[in-house]
């Protein structure tokens, strides 16, 4: 690598984005299929920021995830739309490039950790291969560089532990050990596919907070993707909401929590832990989430929405789609309900 | 339109509809099944067509020497030359392969229905009889058939009947198993309890319900294992132990041309692609028939629904 | 899951047993003067007089019951003491012993070439299952399932040997004996092989740490070679040690045209020339074998998957 390039990895620079998607689609392959995962995204991540892309299963988010890196499953395509990579076209890219993309400079984890790990070779072995990979280490080195790896994201006994295998691991420690093989490289931006699902609530705080700490120590830019609030509020910066592989609201992590627009949002909230009160069910969406294959005109949610008919307008929801109205600063809803730079119509 | 009395329409326009009817499901069969199996089943239904009729369709005697004629290359007299006697090798492929084709299909015959048999009724009766079937079936498995031929035929003597009954002897377990497995499934399923509900018979049962869900499973097996048993009755042949003088098959055809292999490729050449061109047929109607067993899944290599190897490697081994 | 040992273990016993039972048996089914026949498997000199026929009967302990007879018989052949060869008078189990190094060599060649050959082409054809390559590998190995060995062997002698002269046609003096015979014996098992590796290799191309490795940049190739092959040996391993077991007598046509001094090949020269302490030898030697290779498979079997045991297909 050249000095300008390799200073280009190590510290981009903090006016380009450090990754820009717009208008994104998702397909599958199949012509016959039809099914339309994501559509018309856009997406911005600066350097060492945090943003969140929330939803539920089903939306697209991960299949935005997978996009980024290309690693879409055999039966989806990119339909359309650019991936920028601090400023290099990732849809452009060779072969070549793209494996020194992934692990080198975007970093991946994701849900089930265990399963993440190849039963029949070491964990060492496996946290190393991005070290021997991106960086050159010979064997010698890249182990002494995995046991330091371990001993930072908090596991305990790395020796033993990198000479050991997947199945001798709990769940909250194989993603401890996921998010070290993914930093090893030392990416710009790391992206964590529901982290902490399927774990126990304790250590999913653990999980979180070791992000966090990984986030300031190597100025780490994260894409948190969940269903789960919760774990947004304490680590995200930005919040983007998905609902049927569309955007519907986005905006700093403050705004949009204190006073969602949007009502799949605001249902959301509702939802998780955070307003759960004694005295009160936990609330539950009505309907499951529509397929997302089905292209209809008119607002997605509004199958779902409360909103719509409390304000009368449910007429034009049906019709067309909502445009994003920005609400606030750097805050936009997709919903008729929402006026740009006001209170919501309902007050 | 005058009306058609019924009386009138007789026995041979209903006979003739029926006929139709049958060819347009033939039909169909033939135009919904697997691209193996009609590849496979028209190459097939050629080979033994032309070998039930060989008798009319050898040019010459198969034994007839013409020692003037020996080693001959192809010739418009002799399609595919003569040996070291001057036969006719086309007549000796035709004849011969009765021989070989027979005795395969004799020995998959029968241990088709014994092994099916069997395993049937394994599964009916369970407990000890079940186990020690089972466990038999278990060991035979793993025993490679020329050999238990080869054993054999030391005690009771070559010949092509010695050798229908030697194989046979291996050649069952792999049905047992493979019957025995169905029967067992098919008797949980719903509609059969069903039927017992409702009183059919015992025999309405099997051939209503049973037999049309089990037999495509058993029925690829046949074919596969007809396929390797083809090549097991050559080497045998080969060996001198099959089909005596003077009557020949492939298998023995292609040990004595060995030695003018250099003079005349074409003698050796030609009953091993006999061999080689019906096992193939037959093995093609087996993966026809294996993937409609299994159908899809991604293309997957179906082994017939087993979960042990050693069960799929019976369609495989050896 | 122990029962199922313990049971596969007791069969495996049993059927020893009745093997052993029928191969003592061999002489008395094949002949009309059995005592004589195993007088003269004992014995190093053929050329004895009745006397000491006489003599060797009652030191044989020929008139005992069959029973006493069979233990004798059987204590013997536990150590591998089956008599001399009528043929030339060598000790059987000498002819064993170096016979079985043969085949056991043979055998690994021949499946070695084969595994090399199959793991590769089923990977390839699970990459892009359903695609050209893959139809075109499936093709490959359904017409390589139906092709004779002893088909193939002369003509790639023709070729390698007569024509090009590369290597030698028959015999068993050296490495370069092997190429031959091996390369005829692995066309079959190489097309079974490549089916269950591409079979195997296409559920584990859908495991999620194969995507966690490309996700490190590992590159497709790489991740095959590092985390796909390993986890899809293990269907791939039984059938080789099934094949193995097979191979080692099952070879006896290749080992006849190459007049290689193998198993399969002593077997059938014994066979021929009713050589009946031979044929009493071998086929307890390979049969064993072959049951305790079956017995290995399926405890191998067992032990991967430890929910195997339960034959019966359960509704």
């Amino acid at each position: 690598m050249t000095s300008e390039a390799m200073n280009r990895h190590r510290h981009p620079s903090s006016t380009t984005p450090l990754l820009e998607v717009e208008g994104l689609s998702i397909g599958s392959s199949e012509a016959e299929v039809g099914m339309v995962v994501v559509e018309n995204l856009d997406l911005t991540i600066g350097p060492g920021e945090v943003v969140a892309l929330v939803g539920e299963s089903g939306s697209g988010k991960t299949m935005t995830a997978l996009s980024l890196v290309q690693l879409l499953p055999a039966a989806f395509d990119i339909k359309n739309g650019s991936i920028k990579f601090d400023g290099s076209n990732v849809r452009a890219m060779t072969t070549m490039q793209l494996n020194k993309l992934r692990g080198g400079r975007i970093g991946i984890i994701f849900q089930q950790p265990q399963a993440m790990l190849d039963p029949t070779a070491t964990v060492g072995s496996q946290v190393a291969e991005s070290l021997r990979l991106h960086r050159g280490l010979d064997r010698r080195a890249a182990n002494a560089r995995v046991i330091e790896l371990l001993r930072e994201v908090g596991i305990p006994d790395p020796v033993e532990r990198a000479r050991g295998y997947a199945h001798q691991m709990s769940g909250g420690m194989a993603q401890r050990v996921m998010i070290a093989a993914a930093l090893s490289a030392d990416p710009n931006l790391l992206i964590a596919d529901e982290p902490t699902t399927g774990l126990d609530v304790t250590v999913q705080t653990q999980i979180l907070e070791l992000l966090d700490r990984q986030r300031r120590e190597r100025r780490l830019a994260i894409l948190l993707i969940t269903h789960d609030l919760t774990v947004v509020s304490s680590l995200a910066d930005r919040v983007a909401v998905m609902y049927a592989g569309r955007i519907v609201e986005e905006g700093p992590i403050r705004t949009v929590l204190r006073q969602p627009r949007h009502p799949y949002t605001q249902a959301l909230l509702r939802c998780s832990i955070l307003e759960a009160r004694d005295d009160q069910t936990l609330y539950s969406i009505p309907a499951g989430i529509e397929s997302v294959g089905e292209i209809s005109r008119g607002c997605r949610f509004r199958p779902r929405c409360a909103t719509a008919d409390e304000h009368g307008i449910s007429e034009q929801c049906e019709r067309q789609e909502p445009e994003f109205a920005d609400y606030a600063k750097d805050c936009r809803a997709r919903c008729w309900a929402v006026a740009p730079f006001d209170s919501p119509l309902q007050g | 339109m005058p009306r058609l009395d019924p009386s009138v329409v007789g026995r041979s326009s209903r006979l003739r509809a029926r006929g139709a009817e049958t060819i347009g499901r033939a039909l169909h069969i033939i135009r919904t099944r697997h691209g193996s199996f009609t590849v496979g089943g028209g190459i097939f239904l050629a080979i033994v067509s032309a070998l039930i009729l060989s008798p009319w369709l050898s040019p010459y005697d198969p034994n007839a020497q013409e020692l003037l004629q020996r080693l001959s290359s192809p010739s418009t007299q002799h399609w595919l030359g003569t040996d070291q006697f001057g036969r006719d090798v086309l007549s000796r492929l035709l004849i011969g392969g009765r021989f070989s084709v027979t005795v395969a299909a004799a020995t998959i015959a029968l241990s088709v229905i014994f092994g099916t048999i069997l395993g049937v009724l394994c599964a009916r009766a369970g407990g000890m009889v079940d186990e020690v079937t089972m466990r038999i079936v278990d060991l035979l498995i793993a025993f490679p058939d020329v050999l238990v031929a080869l054993f054999l035929i030391a005690l009771i003597g070559p010949g092509h009947v010695a050798l229908i009954a030697a194989l046979t002897v291996v050649g069952w377990t792999p049905f047992a198993r493979m019957a025995r497995s169905l029967a067992l499934e098919i008797n949980a399923k719903d509609y059969i309890m069903a039927a017992e509900v409702l009183g059919c018979s015992r025999s309405f049962i099997i051939f209503r319900h049973v037999i049309p869900n089990a037999y495509r499973p058993i029925a690829a097996i046949t074919f596969l294992r007809f396929g390797h048993k083809l090549i097991t009755v050559g080497a045998l042949s080969f060996l001198g132990l099959g089909v005596q003088p003077p009557n020949s098959d492939w298998g023995a055809m292609l040990a004595d041309a060995l030695r003018f292999v250099e003079r005349a490729p074409l003698l050796a050449f030609s009953p091993g692609f006999a061999i080689f061109i019906t096992a193939l047929a037959v093995t093609l109607i087996g993966q026809g028939l294996e993937a409609e067993v299994k159908p899809r899944k991604d293309q997957r290599e179906s082994i017939l629904g087993t979960e042990s190897p050693s069960e799929g490697e019976e369609t495989m081994k050896a | 899951m122990w029962t199922f040992i313990l049971r596969r273990l007791v069969v495996m016993f049993v059927a020893l047993v009745l093997v052993s039972v029928l191969a003592f048996l061999i002489p008395y089914m094949s002949g009309p003067e059995p005592t004589e026949m195993i007088i003269h498997s004992r014995v190093a000199n053929l050329a004895i007089d009745q006397d000491t026929i006489d003599k060797m009967r009652i030191h044989l302990g020929l008139n005992r019951p069959l029973a006493i007879q069979y233990l004798d018989w059987l204590g013997d052949a536990i150590q591998g003491d089956f008599g001399f060869s009528f043929a030339d008078r060598e000790s059987v189990s000498v002819h064993i012993r170096t016979s079985i190094m043969v085949s056991i060599t043979l055998a690994l060649s021949a499946l070695g070439l084969a595994l090399v050959v199959a793991l590769p082409l089923g990977a390839v054809a699970a990459l892009k299952p359903g695609r050209r390559i893959d139809t075109f590998i499936t093709f490959l190995t359904q017409s390589l399932v139906a092709i004779p060995e002893y088909w193939v062997a002369p003509f790639a002698t023709l070729v390698f040997s007569v024509s090009l002269g590369w290597l030698p046609s028959a015999g068993w003096r050296g490495p370069e004996y092997v190429v031959l015979p091996a390369l005829a014996l692995a066309l079959r098992p190489m097309a079974y092989f490549t089916r269950v590796t591409r079979a195997a290799m296409i559920d584990v191309l859908e495991a999620p740490y194969i995507t966690a490795a490309l996700s490190r940049g590992l590159g497709i190739g790489r991740t095959i070679l590092r985390h796909g092959i390993r986890n899809a040996m293990p269907p791939v391993i039984t059938l080789f040690a099934m094949w193995l077991a097979g191979l080692i007598g099952g070879a006896v046509v290749i080992e006849v045209i190459f007049s290689i001094p193998g198993m399969g090949r002593l077997l059938y020269e014994a066979v021929v020339n009713k050589d009946i302490p031979m044929i009493q030898g071998a086929i307890v030697c390979l049969v064993s074998f072959a049951i305790l290779m079956s017995t290995l498979t399926d405890l191998m079997y067992v032990a991967l998957n430890p929910t195997v045991g339960i034959t019966d297909a359960s509704a």
